[in-house]
């Protein structure tokens, strides 16, 4: 809980740094809307299409550094998973009797994700108005804590893992602009693990928990957010 | 005014969203899955995974995902070669769906072991149930539902058919020492050849739950029935009452499957297991699908 808390601040501390120093850059620029701020909608999926239990938010900082170049940094936080496993055994009793082992899991972290897009098709009438692709990186902490109780031995178990994964990936998304200010952004972004360390290697590895796919063996996942913003 | 407008939008947008979401409420405190019998409905795929996994039905690829996600077994098709080996298969003819032709009881395992499935991908064989058996992790904690009703019909033979079929189930579960955990279905003339063979496998009736048959089931010593929806008639009480399971096959999809639980049934065939299993708390989310 502390490496958490620790590496949360520091990073809640360089997000604040970079929104500075970003706002400060704005006060020179003459043209408008070139920094925004978004919420993503697609973390409230598992919410009500799911039966986990979700309380996530996904904040996304964008500024536009060049005409068709934008650096964004998202940050997702949050409880991503709280759901409960129940197994059933010897459902006849012929055995050792009807029994069942129930598991809580609940894993909390986030996912840091610095971007740089380019825009190759942008509306001349919207500034920031169009389509875009480029790079992205996925800093991702997750902290599992799993009970575990024998209904039949009563015995019960609790575990806590820690995980931090480091991704790079591509990203291609679309930003609409309602008016002057608000818009709507969809983005798709595909990431490839690079390292994972985890305090306990014999379980399982924590899927990334924000996204929509991933492949059998957790290496590589796709994310895709629809987000509303306020540009300014 | 224009920015007024545009406030008005983005405000629909949103209550729309929330419309959206709100229809889609959780609403997994209405169904329980507690048992007549004091245990707990079992959840089995329905030829594995379903008929909308990506796999064919019937063969390894498709089953071995179930125990991954957290369901309890699942229900195949079975029927045997001329050299009385006991296959994963569901039609009657093989050209169907394999690069085979034929049925299956006019040829060896030799022949059949080479057809592959047309399917999403390469090499995907048929199975016998030996090798489903030997791959599958974990054996002891599966049950299995055989549906033992596909072939009789066409065969020259039945009687000697139906006795070497049910001879070979019997040699595999003693193989296997699965005979506690593997469920036959089928209709009477099969289920009461079973019990002249002695087999201790748990006996479901392929019928509908009428007040007739649940007495013949009764008195005939079945386990159950295996049935589907319009077949319940509604005495799935009835046949609890008599001491009787209810399986149920025909659920494919998330209402099926609510309505399910609503009928009491006890054992659920799913062709969605993985709707069935959130919504029971009894999925595993750490499993990834392959």
């Amino acid at each position: 809980m502390k490496l958490f808390v620790s590496v949360y601040r520091i990073l809640v501390v360089a997000m604040l740094i970079c929104v500075y120093s970003h706002s400060n850059a704005q006060q020179n620029s003459p043209k408008p809307n070139r920094n925004s701020f978004a919420i993503d909608v697609i973390p409230f999926y598992y919410d009500f299409f799911d039966y986990r239990d979700q309380i996530r938010i996904g904040i996304d900082y964008t500024r536009q550094f060049k005409p068709h170049w934008v650096l964004s940094t998202a940050l997702d936080m949050g409880l991503f998973d709280k759901s409960t496993y129940i197994k059933y055994y010897d459902f006849f009793s012929q055995g050792s009797g009807f029994y069942s082992v129930t598991q809580n899991a609940a894993v909390s972290g986030f996912h840091l994700q610095p971007s740089c897009n380019y825009y190759f098709c942008q509306s001349k009438k919207k500034f920031g108005q169009g389509f875009y692709g480029g790079g992205v990186l996925d800093l991702n902490y997750y902290r599992k804590k799993l009970e575990s109780l024998n209904s039949q031995t009563l015995e019960s178990s609790s575990e806590v893992k820690n995980q931090f994964r480091t991704a790079v990936g591509i990203d291609v998304g679309i930003k609409y602009f309602m008016g002057h200010h608000f818009f709507t952004e969809l983005k798709s972004s595909f990431y490839c693990k690079l390292f994972l360390l985890a305090s306990d290697n014999s379980t399982n590895t924590i899927a990334p928990l924000n996204s929509q796919w991933s492949s059998v063996n957790k290496n590589f996942w796709l994310l895709t957010n629809l987000q509303f913003g306020y540009a300014f | 005014m224009h920015f007024k407008r545009l406030i008005l939008m983005f405000i629909r947008l949103i209550a729309c969203f929330m419309l959206i979401m709100l229809t889609q409420c959780k609403d997994k405190t209405l169904y329980t899955d507690d048992s007549y019998f004091g245990s707990k409905v079992i959840v089995l795929g329905h030829r594995g995974m379903g008929e909308l996994y990506r796999m064919p039905g019937n063969t390894y690829e498709a089953i071995y995902p179930l125990r991954g996600i957290g369901a309890d077994g699942a229900e195949v098709d079975i029927q045997m070669t001329r050299d009385s080996v006991l296959v994963l298969f569901h039609d009657h003819v093989m050209g169907d769906r394999t690069t085979c032709g034929g049925r299956v009881y006019e040829q060896d395992w030799a022949d059949i072991q080479q057809c592959k499935y047309y399917a999403l991908e390469n090499n995907i064989f048929v199975n016998s149930v030996d090798d489903l058996f030997s791959k599958l992790p974990d054996l002891h904690n599966w049950y299995f539902s055989f549906d033992c009703g596909n072939v009789d019909n066409d065969v020259a033979d039945t009687n000697a058919y139906r006795y070497e079929y049910l001879r070979a189930i019997k040699r595999l579960c003693e193989k296997y020492n699965l005979s506690d955990r593997v469920f036959l279905e089928g209709n009477k003339d099969v289920l009461l050849k079973a019990q002249q063979l002695g087999m201790t496998n748990k006996l479901f009736y392929y019928e509908g739950l009428t007040s007739s048959t649940i007495d013949y089931a009764a008195s005939s010593h079945f386990f159950g029935f295996t049935t589907s929806f319009p077949w319940l008639f509604d005495n799935v009480e009835l046949a609890h009452q008599r001491g009787l399971y209810v399986m149920l096959w025909s659920p494919n999809n998330d209402a099926q499957n609510k309505e399910a639980l609503k009928q009491k049934v006890d054992i659920i065939q799913t062709d969605d297991p993985i709707d069935l299993l959130r919504l029971l708390n009894r999925y595993n989310y750490d499993y990834v699908i392959p």
